[in-house]
């Protein structure tokens, strides 16, 4: 006992085994907090842009239509991004499970809160509306890594949800027009909210297949939800 | 007597002779920790050295506010867990454990309440070595070490209502080991 004592002694006064200095733990802890700090920004902000997409191209809404709305959903969800932000929050927590002492509490504790604090901050940055003050930016002048992906946001919308305005109006026909042109909508078959019915002059969407070049066989219809307006500004659904 | 942690301060004002106290106090503790936890004494000497030098190595980091004991057996048991691995290839050492994740049944008990009969102390070291790695360190951190549920989550980073779980489990797998009525539950 007293040999180990004696040589672990002679070793350090011997210069042999050095203490890590102090700021060495310090500048671990700061690259600590700032790769935490950091993951759960960068989560957020990619959270948020999904919702950002998914609701500026419609497809937030395409559930309420059923099945089939449902299929189209989550066929039609950026994947890619959503690998992306589930790598950032797997990071969140693991970072987070292991900061003080967050190992004495359940594991799914430490998952809802991640879960929590990454979902309020998105929420948070939706209802501030950045990602349509970004774009405006990115539209403007170039911003790396930006401007690329805020560019193929705006190529994300799906042939099968077409924004218009109601311009006529018959039993279970109604005809809608956008900066594309005119199609005649064919509601037989169209899901729509409970007690909903188009009126002339009204935007609304339209979720179905085009057939041929202005019939859209609507397998569901509401009115026209705000984050989508501006795509009535633009051609691009044909 | 100077708590462990006063020690620590002056060791880290650089006081090194004041490192001799702290392997005065654990050196003895930490070679039957290891040589329960890996079931063999040899070469427990180099494995206690090293973790004595990890110690010393990362000292600075160790906040004075917090509890020493559980520090350096966290120390100690990545060591030991190191070399498991190292001797066994036995990946399977920190498999997820439900425990850690899911809410359970068994109600954490103090481990003063369940500490072993001293008359049975005997025959649970001679059924240790028959229980997996991860059981015998469970009962002997907590038998034997006696160290709280708070210090055994410090030192396993489990949490600490899967200390009781993962004790309670250890325990019945011993248990049946043991002849009747030779394990208090």
């Amino acid at each position: 006992m007293t040999h180990l004592k004696d040589k672990l002694l002679a070793s350090i006064k011997a210069g042999q085994i050095d203490m890590k200095p102090k700021w060495h733990f310090m500048l671990k802890g700061l690259f600590y907090i700032s790769g935490l700090l950091l993951s759960v920004l960068v989560g957020m902000y990619f959270l948020s842009f999904i919702l950002f997409i998914l609701r500026e191209s419609g497809v937030w809404w395409t559930p309420g239509f059923g099945f089939a709305g449902l299929v189209f959903f989550v066929t039609m969800s950026p994947w890619l991004l959503i690998a992306i932000t589930t790598v950032f929050l797997a990071t969140v927590y693991l970072l987070a499970r292991h900061f003080g002492h967050n190992y004495r509490h359940r594991a799914t504790y430490t998952l809802l809160g991640v879960v929590l604090l990454v979902v309020g901050g998105a929420s948070l940055i939706d209802y501030l509306a950045v990602h349509d003050r970004v774009r405006e930016i990115t539209d403007r002048r170039h911003v790396p890594g930006l401007s690329p992906l805020y560019r193929e946001s705006r190529n994300h919308h799906p042939r099968d949800i077409i924004p218009g305005q109601v311009t006529a109006l018959a039993d279970d026909v109604l005809r809608i027009t956008n900066r594309d042109g005119d199609y005649t909508v064919l509601l037989d078959e169209a899901k729509r909210p409970a007690a909903y019915t188009p009126a002339i002059g009204e935007h609304v969407m339209i979720f179905g297949p085009l057939i041929g070049t202005s019939t859209i066989k609507a397998k569901g219809i509401r009115p026209l939800p705000s984050p989508m307006e501006r795509q009535l500004e633009r051609p691009n659904h044909r | 007597m100077e708590s462990d942690e006063v020690i620590v301060t002056r060791v880290q004002q650089g006081d090194s002779d004041a490192f001799g106290e702290l392997i005065t106090r654990y050196e003895q503790k930490l070679r039957r920790y290891g040589s329960r936890f890996l079931g063999r004494t040899d070469d427990i000497t180099d494995m206690v050295q090293d973790v004595f030098i990890k110690a010393y190595t990362n000292l600075q980091g160790f906040d004075t506010t917090g509890r020493f004991s559980p520090w350096i057996y966290r120390i100690a048991h990545n060591t030991f867990v190191n070399e498991i691995r190292r001797q066994s290839h036995f990946g399977g050492f920190f498999d997820l454990d439900t425990e850690t994740f899911l809410p359970t049944l068994v109600a954490p008990e103090s481990s003063l309440d369940t500490v072993l009969k001293k008359e049975n102390a005997e025959l649970i070291e001679l059924n240790l070595a028959r229980l997996k790695p991860k059981d015998r360190e469970i009962i002997t951190l907590a038998y034997f070490e006696e160290l709280s549920y708070e210090a055994m989550s410090d030192v396993l980073h489990i949490p600490v209502s899967a200390v009781g779980v993962r004790l309670h489990r250890a325990k019945a797998k011993l248990k049946a080991f043991l002849p009747v009525n030779h394990l208090t539950s």
